[in-house]
């Protein structure tokens, strides 16, 4: 009976959200809004059940020591710090915690980005051009290994903003770099062509998977 | 220049050969006298001459004064420069270093008329006895003391009459030096202007002697007249600070009662000017006047007076009128000096007509946009509903399921079909619920892989939504024998974005509480006996909606686990972006699915994967028509603009 409310629950808010196609209308808004009070709504809850209640309370009250107690206000007293942030008079006493919030953030992003995604990106991008034993596989990857290196130096070329001043008085990109810089429009283009054909593909799916579920309800409901 | 007595026919003098009449360039008939002077109409113009001659005559001895000292300068006469310092001139010229003036050159009528006041003086001091120093005057100057010991002495001295006579006492009437300056004020004339017309009584008799005066006046002033009395310094205005404003010849002192020597004569009638508040009735112009008229004047660059000049022969000077702004500085019109000439209510009848023409074409084309924005969100949600829903609702499989998979989604495949039976495999849900609707099939792919495999799960999510999303696809296990907490456990929601994967990576058991039925923690389920750490999983998948939340758990997971393989479901919008990362000489990824063509590569026999797949062919299929037609359309109406 539960699949069956929350199915037309589902199947309703669908079409209010499909509504959208003759334009903005209170339907296609209260779906909307509808969808968004839950979502806080829900996002409270897991963070009350999951995060304050096990993480900040919980270890203060019943801590198995006093050392741990103790070591558990410090969060609790960040925390309450961090509700001076709503009145302009005491809101600087909050930039403490949100200044340690931001500064070990950063500090954990950065180290991930170069660990995990700089340098395997650069390594990738200078692919060995040693010829392998299987002579199709190599000339496979000899082309693929050359596309990407013309890809990566043409793109950051595109990214050199240096300039001098001609004899008109006007910024004048060296001429040597204005083809490389070209071709590197071109493979960014074609990367941004590629992101956004992959994005118009996932909306389709989603769209065929809306009406799909809409569809296999419909026939559960009516017994087929 | 000697100072005595000379007939009236002399031009020279005869005692020391001085000209007493003085010299006018082009007048032959000059007349010796003033009152000559006024025998016609002619005589006018020298008149003026000679009366400029005797004021720029008297202008060096103007200038002379400032040198004489306090104490020999006359009384009221410095305290009459002190009350009326030289005002700004009223019509003001440039600046131009004066010259040197002249040697002072007294003409022979101011030279008679001083010496005539000097033996006013030497007579008045000779009839009085000894001087009667008034109380008003603590300083008495020299030439009325010396009045007043002529007075005193009893005035036997030999009386000198006036050199000239007052003929015509009308030719004064007509002051020609005022011909072309406003009317003087005590403060424009120099008082040493005074002295040759102190002796001359236009309306007294003609042979009145000045020794008369002295009997008519007791008090020592010899023949001054009242009004020049009346102008002296009393005590008290000796003693009181000078006043704000000159007296003006229109407002007489009271005890002024002989009109004063230099009557106001008839003048050219001056510009009428108008009461103060009148308003000036503006003129109509006629047509043809008015459309000649400019309507445009440039304005000129305003120029300080405290400009200081920078170069050429006039370098350091201020107040210098530039030439620049106005001769050399290019300026354009702003407005045409011709205009059509449209009247107001040829300009409201035009406006009448145009009002409804420019509204209704604004209207036309407000509509037209709305009309055809509309019928574009129809066209393709038209294309979209009939590619889409039709074979949904006919359940068509017209389309092949595809040849292979793709090296990406094989390399996850096989990570996932060589794990062995029980193997501790770490699940990550990053998406949300809009996302359902493509990974749902990737999911569903996986975890039955996983099924089959007959690995244990551990679920987790740093999104909210991802954590309850989790739970529904996990629930889904329980088909196929998996139970919450034996073969599967839920680790619930992972605050804290980075920050928090990493403190997962380092401490999972604290990081996370686990969501479990019975309210256990869910590290202490059967499901994840035997995982202490991060490293103890062998598998890591991840399913994310967007490559911005998939790239944390690369970064802050996968490299805290080196020997942990990470695979990841995508949605195809991220494939372009995760790709890299399983391309790469050393991957980061060991295998990836994206959307529904890596599900179906995934596992050709899913069901729902094959109900989707002529809906997901089609929908492709008619987004890609609707982008080429609305392309061309688009290129070729902007062409036709370009032609117009």
């Amino acid at each position: 009976m539960s699949d069956i409310i929350g199915g037309v629950i589902g199947f309703g808010i669908t079409l209010l959200i499909l509504s959208y196609m003759f334009g903005d209308n209170p339907l296609f808004r209260l779906a909307a809004h509808l969808f968004v009070g839950v979502a806080a709504g829900y996002v409270g809850a897991v963070a009350l059940k999951a995060v304050v209640v096990p993480h900040l309370l919980m270890p203060a009250l019943t801590g198995s020591s006093l050392n741990e107690r103790l070591l558990a206000l410090v969060p609790l007293a960040l925390a309450a710090l961090l509700i001076f942030r709503f009145h302009p008079a005491v809101a600087r006493w909050g930039s403490l915690p949100l200044a340690f919030l931001v500064g070990i953030g950063a500090a954990v992003a950065l180290g991930g980005a170069v660990r995990g995604t700089l340098i395997p990106q650069v390594v990738g991008a200078a692919p060995d051009l040693t010829p392998s034993p299987g002579a199709a596989s190599w000339v496979e990857a000899m082309v693929g290994a050359l596309v990407a290196l013309a890809g990566t130096v043409a793109t950051l070329a595109y990214f050199h903003f240096g300039a001098r001043t001609n004899a008109a008085g006007q910024a004048e990109r060296p001429k040597w770099i204005l083809p490389i810089a070209w071709l590197g429009e071109v493979f960014i283009a074609a990367t941004f062509g590629a992101i956004y054909a992959g994005t118009l593909v996932a909306s389709i799916a989603v769209l065929v998977g809306r009406v799909d579920t809409l569809w296999s309800f419909v026939r559960r409901v009516a017994g087929g | 220049m000697c100072g005595r007595p000379n007939p009236e026919t002399n031009e020279v003098c005869q005692f020391c050969s001085a000209r007493i009449k003085p010299l006018i360039v082009g007048s032959a008939e000059t007349p010796s006298t003033p009152a000559s002077m006024a025998a016609s109409d002619a005589d006018a113009q020298s008149t003026d001459d000679w009366l400029a001659t005797i004021r720029k005559d008297a202008t060096p001895v103007t200038g002379l004064l400032p040198d004489i000292s306090e104490e020999e300068a006359s009384d009221w006469l410095g305290r009459l420069r002190a009350q009326h310092p030289p005002e700004e001139p009223r019509f003001p010229l440039p600046k131009v270093e004066p010259e040197p003036p002249p040697p002072p050159e007294p003409s022979p009528l101011k030279r008679s008329s001083t010496d005539l006041l000097r033996s006013q003086a030497a007579a008045a001091s000779a009839a009085s006895a000894e001087p009667e120093p008034t109380p008003a005057e603590p300083q008495v100057p020299d030439w009325l003391a010396s009045i007043r010991r002529a007075q005193q002495a009893g005035g036997s001295e030999p009386e000198e009459t006036l050199s000239v006579e007052p003929e015509a006492p009308s030719a004064w009437e007509a002051p020609p030096l005022m011909s072309t300056a406003p009317p003087a004020t005590p403060a424009d004339v120099d008082p040493s202007s005074f002295d040759f017309l102190l002796n001359f009584k236009p309306e007294a008799p003609p042979a009145e002697s000045v020794t008369e005066k002295p009997a008519a006046a007791p008090s020592g002033l010899g023949d001054l007249p009242d009004w020049l009395i009346a102008m002296r310094p009393t005590a008290a205005e000796s003693s009181a600070p000078p006043p704000a404003a000159p007296p003006t010849p229109a407002e007489p002192s009271p005890k002024e009662t002989t009109p004063p020597p230099v009557v106001p004569a008839p003048r050219p009638p001056a510009p009428a000017v108008p009461p103060p508040g009148a308003e000036i009735a503006r003129a109509t112009l006629p047509a043809w006047l008015e459309a000649m008229r400019p309507v445009y004047v440039p304005k000129l660059a305003s120029v300080s007076e405290d400009r200081e000049e920078t170069a050429g022969p006039l370098a350091g000077l201020r107040g210098v009128l530039g030439a620049e702004p106005i001769v050399a500085m290019p300026r354009q019109a702003e407005v045409r000096s011709m205009t059509l000439q449209v009247s107001e209510a040829q300009s409201a009848l035009l406006e009448r007509l145009r009002q409804p023409t420019e509204e209704g074409a604004r209207q036309k084309s407000a509509g037209v946009r709305r009309v055809t924005a509309q019928l574009d969100r129809w066209l393709v949600t038209l294309a979209l509903v009939v590619s889409i829903a039709v074979p949904t609702l006919l359940g068509s499989r017209i389309l092949p399921a595809p040849s292979g998979r793709a090296p990406e989604t094989h390399a996850a495949f096989m990570a996932i079909d060589s794990l062995a039976a029980g193997t501790p495999v770490l699940l990550a849900f990053e998406y949300g619920p809009a996302s359902i609707g493509e990974l749902d099939v990737q999911v569903e792919a996986v975890l039955d892989h996983l099924a089959a495999k007959g690995a244990r799960l551990a679920a987790v999510s740093s999104q909210p939504e991802g954590a309850a999303l989790a739970q529904a696809a996990l629930q889904r296990l329980e088909a196929a024998g998996y139970q919450s907490g034996q073969g599967y456990a839920h680790l619930g929601y992972i605050p804290g974005g980075a920050i928090g994967l990493a403190h997962f990576a380092d401490q999972p058991q604290t990081a996370t509480t686990g969501w479990s039925r019975s309210g256990a923690s869910a590290w202490d389920s059967p499901a994840l006996t035997g995982i202490h750490s991060l490293a103890d999983f062998s598998l890591l998948v991840i399913f994310a909606a967007t490559p911005e939340v998939a790239r944390p758990w690369i970064e802050q997971v996968g490299t805290r686990a080196p020997h942990m393989q990470v695979i990841a479901a995508v949605s195809a919008g991220a494939e372009a972006l995760m790709l890299p990362y399983y391309e790469s000489e050393t991957p980061s990824l060991a295998g990836l699915v994206t959307g529904l063509n890596g599900a179906s590569g995934y596992q050709p026999t899913n069901e729902t994967v094959q109900a989707r797949r002529d809906s997901y062919g089609f929908g492709i299929l008619a987004t890609a028509a609707l982008i080429i037609a609305s392309s061309a359309y688009h290129g070729i109406k902007k062409r036709k603009e370009v032609d117009l």
